[in-house]
């Protein structure tokens, strides 16, 4: 029992790392309808922009700050520069899904050229460890899960209460009627680019310094568990996102403790599949039942 | 020099193997398969640790045989079949576009990061090396002729491979899956095994890939998980797309275009900063900027898909047009 | 008639329904062979789910369904094809990048040619089989003024000519049971009537075809008889001429939602 609670424990952690990436991929597939395999540079970015931050002043909130920034803002010019023009120019969804992979390429490459590939130490000192009822934590480990507890808490509510968000969930569910009822589509998907990419960008940089390490495809790695996440969710489901996150870190930490660590990307495409096999709306669907092809 | 252009030349037509394997299961199946650099690395591992024979710890792997090429590299096909239908099974029984692709990459992804850390597998991050030259136990070729041998190989068994393909994009299996392409619930409607085609097609793509690797294998000597998908995997896409899409001499020019012409093209760039991983990243931007290009201007590619014209063998007072055009068997 | 003729398609009891709404409730009725039969009735009332029903697109939930003696119901739709029973679209399905006659070539029954070796062993014999269908395809081709259209892209053809194609393909196929979906929808009347015609030919030749239409002067003309829907089941079979006047039937068309053709 001892040994679950402690996996218990890690998995609050990761998993509220993974909500944060899920629910910002959910929310740029929601509004724009193809999945982004560009959305790990965003965490890189993230990242790399807390690491640069780090030259002139050591402060969590500063760096988290810069690491959001750069987020949204890579964001939004993925979705001004290629998103937005190639949806107008009516080229298929599955032709611009292969875009983002290469627009993935030309940014961490872009990465490559100016960082080199080298690790680069990012640490964040994790103060000492911490019994907290039956779970281990450090100082770090509560101050990433308030940090993005609070964050996702501000997505949901964002998401419920404001006006924005209520624009964000009709444009989702079907822009030609939001439009038609007075919301200006574009803007709404603007504003969700930079929301999304923000709340990656803050996602990289706690990932970063959990991890301690960096590199330009250290972002893309955590595409496997983040797309699972959101796909278990139902794409498009920010709280599924969220819910379905939390249920996938706790899944793979409490895993790890039973298999061989390497097999923890396993769990996470095992879970992937069954999701996509049996429940391809996601953990949370309605209703179950789809027409047969 | 010419030592050089051999050296490029093989790469190739091994890469043009590759790609037309990947050009079977989206060129003309229509599947998005990002799986699919697995399963070229899956054969180049599985023909090394049943060549290498065993190396000195610390390297860890499984089998470590030391078998002639033409039999690892069966063995190697064997067990990218095996994987392939794996995933196969799971991925082409209903998922389809991009929940297929995403399936495909998480596997890829998940293989990935599953053999750099099992280590006992392949040797973990540091992967094999010491891949015997194929056939030279009993040539015995010096290493200035060795390469042209080696190319002359290759060179062959594209060739093998490149008629078979011809020969069955034009048959009744290549009809039909580009009939399941383009409209799977018609072909269904005239009795068509959708899922069944796929999968062939899918293992035979994947097939050509573990032959590519087993070659591929042979001209490295060594191999690491490093570089691993999707880059490589987006290569070969550029080079179908460039290419020409479904059409194997397309995508055998793609091949040599795009993967052989730029890759080396970028080396000679003059060197801007010390980094050593300038040239490599610059020819992925472009070929991610290319792939781009090609997307949104809907480019097909500079050779177009094969078809068959009907031509009306002559009948006496028929009164038909006998038009001019190849008839395809 | 004299003789009664086979029973090709037997459905009992077939039930079906979409998230909660029964689209289909406990349909039944019969089809004889050599028989042109229509299944008519206002929009909603389920017959294109009995023909999805019908051909293995949808699963039914409850009933049987038994064709040429055996029961095919939760069939995949390519074995039923196999079977024998081939249905068209509604709007034209044809395969757009390839040509005219790929498609009819595909249509023909592939009697095991699309393996992966099968080209490579015995390939005179593949060639003279492909023969033999490309000479069938034209002639059936040149019937629908198709012929010359032959090698463009089937994705080219004007809306009529998919039409007709889409009749092309399934004549080619042989089928020993046609079902159409509303092979009539948006085309002229000179079309129709070309298609009236070939399926007038079609069931002289001993084929069975149903036929989902709105058209009901299309439906008197080619049909032998008739099945009425309405609400998601059979309300009246039958000839034509018979269900005029038939009260159900009038006030299911009248009394019902929409009004059809």
């Amino acid at each position: 029992m001892q040994t679950v609670a402690l996996g218990v424990g890690f998995g609050l952690v990761t998993g509220a790392i993974l909500g944060l990436a899920a629910v910002g991929f959910t929310l740029q597939y929601a509004v724009s309808d193809i999945p982004n395999l560009a959305y790990g540079e965003l965490l890189t970015y993230g990242a790399y922009a807390g690491y640069l931050t780090t030259r002139w002043v050591h402060s969590f909130s500063a760096e988290a700050l810069a690491a959001a920034t750069a987020g949204g803002l890579v964001a939004w010019a993925m979705n001004a520069g290629m998103i937005e023009p190639f949806v107008r120019a009516r080229v298929r969804t599955i032709a611009i899904f292969i875009g983002t992979l290469a627009v993935s390429q030309i940014l961490q490459n872009l990465l490559l050229l100016v960082f080199g590939g080298a690790n680069v130490a990012y640490v964040l000192p994790p103060g000492a460890l911490h019994h907290v009822g039956p779970f281990l934590w450090t100082v770090r480990d509560g101050q990433v899960m308030a940090a993005a507890f609070v964050v996702m808490l501000l997505v949901f509510l964002m998401l419920q209460c404001t006006r924005f968000g209520k624009s964000l969930r009709a444009v989702s569910e079907n822009r030609a009627l939001a439009r038609a009822s007075g919301v200006d589509a574009h803007r709404v998907v603007q504003g969700t680019w930079f929301l999304a990419g923000a709340v990656a960008g803050f996602a990289g940089f706690v990932l970063a310094v959990t991890a301690g390490t960096l590199t330009p495809s250290f972002g893309f790695r955590f595409l496997l568990v983040t797309v699972t996440g959101a796909v278990a969710g139902g794409l498009g489901k920010p709280h599924g996102a969220m819910a379905a996150a939390l249920i996938l870190g706790l899944a793979m930490e409490v895993g790890a403790f039973y298999v061989d660590a390497a097999y923890k990307p396993l769990i996470a495409f095992g879970i992937l599949v069954l999701v996509l096999l049996f429940r391809p709306d996601g953990l949370f669907a309605s209703s179950v039942g789809r027409a047969v092809e | 020099m010419i030592q050089y252009l051999a050296s490029i030349a093989t790469q190739g037509c091994i890469f043009s193997i590759v790609a037309l394997g990947l050009n079977v299961i989206w060129g003309w199946a229509g599947d998005l398969d990002l799986a699919f650099y697995g399963y070229l690395a899956t054969g180049v591992y599985m023909a090394m640790v049943t060549s290498i024979g065993r190396l000195p710890p610390p390297t860890e792997y499984i089998l470590g045989w030391h078998l002639p090429f033409p039999a690892a590299a069966l063995i190697a096909i064997g067990s990218v079949i095996l994987l392939a239908s794996c995933v196969g099974a799971v991925a082409l029984r209903r998922l389809r576009a991009v929940y297929f692709a995403i399936t495909t990459l998480s596997a890829v992804l998940m293989l990935q990061t599953f053999v750099s850390d099992y280590t006992p597998l392949f040797n973990g991050y540091n992967g094999l090396y010491g891949m015997p030259q194929p056939f030279n136990d009993t040539l015995r070729l010096s290493p200035e002729v060795y390469p042209f041998f080696f190319l002359a190989f290759c060179a062959g068994i594209l060739g093998g491979v490149f008629v078979v393909l011809e020969r069955l994009s034009a048959s009744p299996f290549g009809r039909a899956l580009r009939a399941v392409r383009e409209d799977e619930q018609a072909a269904a409607a005239f009795g068509r095994n959708v899922y069944g085609l796929k999968f062939t097609a899918y293992a035979l793509g994947a097939a050509l890939a573990g032959l590519g690797g087993a070659l591929l294998a042979a001209s490295q000597g060594a191999f690491n998980p490093a570089g691993w998908p999707p880059d490589e995997t987006l290569d070969l896409y550029v080079a179908i797309f460039v290419g020409g899409m479904g059409n194997p001499r397309g995508v055998i020019l793609g091949v040599f275009l795009v993967i052989v012409l730029l890759q080396e093209a970028v080396r000679f760039l003059p060197i801007v900063t010390a980094n050593p991983s300038f040239p490599a990243a610059t020819g992925e931007i472009l070929i991610g900027l290319m792939v781009l290009v090609v997307i949104r201007y809907r480019i097909n590619g500079l050779l177009p898909d094969l078809h068959s014209t009907d031509t009306v063998p002559p009948r006496r007072g028929a009164g038909l047009r006998v038009e001019r055009g190849e008839a395809v068997g | 008639m004299a003789e009664r003729a086979r029973v090709l398609l037997e459905v009992r009891g077939l039930s079906k329904s979409f998230g909660g709404a029964q689209v289909v409730r406990d349909c039944t009725f019969d089809v004889a062979e050599g028989e042109v039969v229509g299944l008519i009735g206002p929009n909603g009332a389920g017959k294109s789910t009995i023909v999805d029903l019908l051909t293995g697109f949808a699963r039914p939930d409850a009933g049987v369904v038994r064709f040429a003696g055996g029961e095919i119901q939760g069939w995949p739709p390519h074995r039923i094809s196999r079977r024998g029973l081939v249905r068209t679209f509604q709007l034209p399905k044809e395969w757009p990048d390839l040509t005219v006659m790929e498609n009819m070539l595909i249509a023909a029954p592939d009697e095991g040619r699309e393996t992966l070796w099968r080209p490579f062993v015995a390939a005179r014999q593949l060639r003279r089989a492909e023969d033999a269908d490309r000479e069938r395809a034209r002639a059936i081709l040149e019937e629908f003024d198709l012929l010359t259209a032959r090698n463009a892209r089937a994705g080219a053809l004007s809306g009529g000519q998919k039409r007709l194609l889409e009749f092309a393909r399934i004549a080619m196929a042989r089928p020993r049971m046609m079902v159409l979906d509303e092979p009539t929808g948006g085309v002229n009347p000179i079309l129709g009537d070309r298609i009236g015609d070939a399926i007038v030919g079609v069931a002289a030749g001993g084929g069975t075809v149903m036929i989902v239409e709105h058209d009901l002067a299309f439906i008197e003309r080619v049909c032998h008889s008739v099945i009425v829907m309405a609400s998601g089941t059979v309300i009246a079979t039958g000839p034509f001429s018979a269900l005029r006047s038939h009260r159900a039937v009038l006030d299911a068309y009248i009394g019902g939602a929409a009004a059809s053709a």
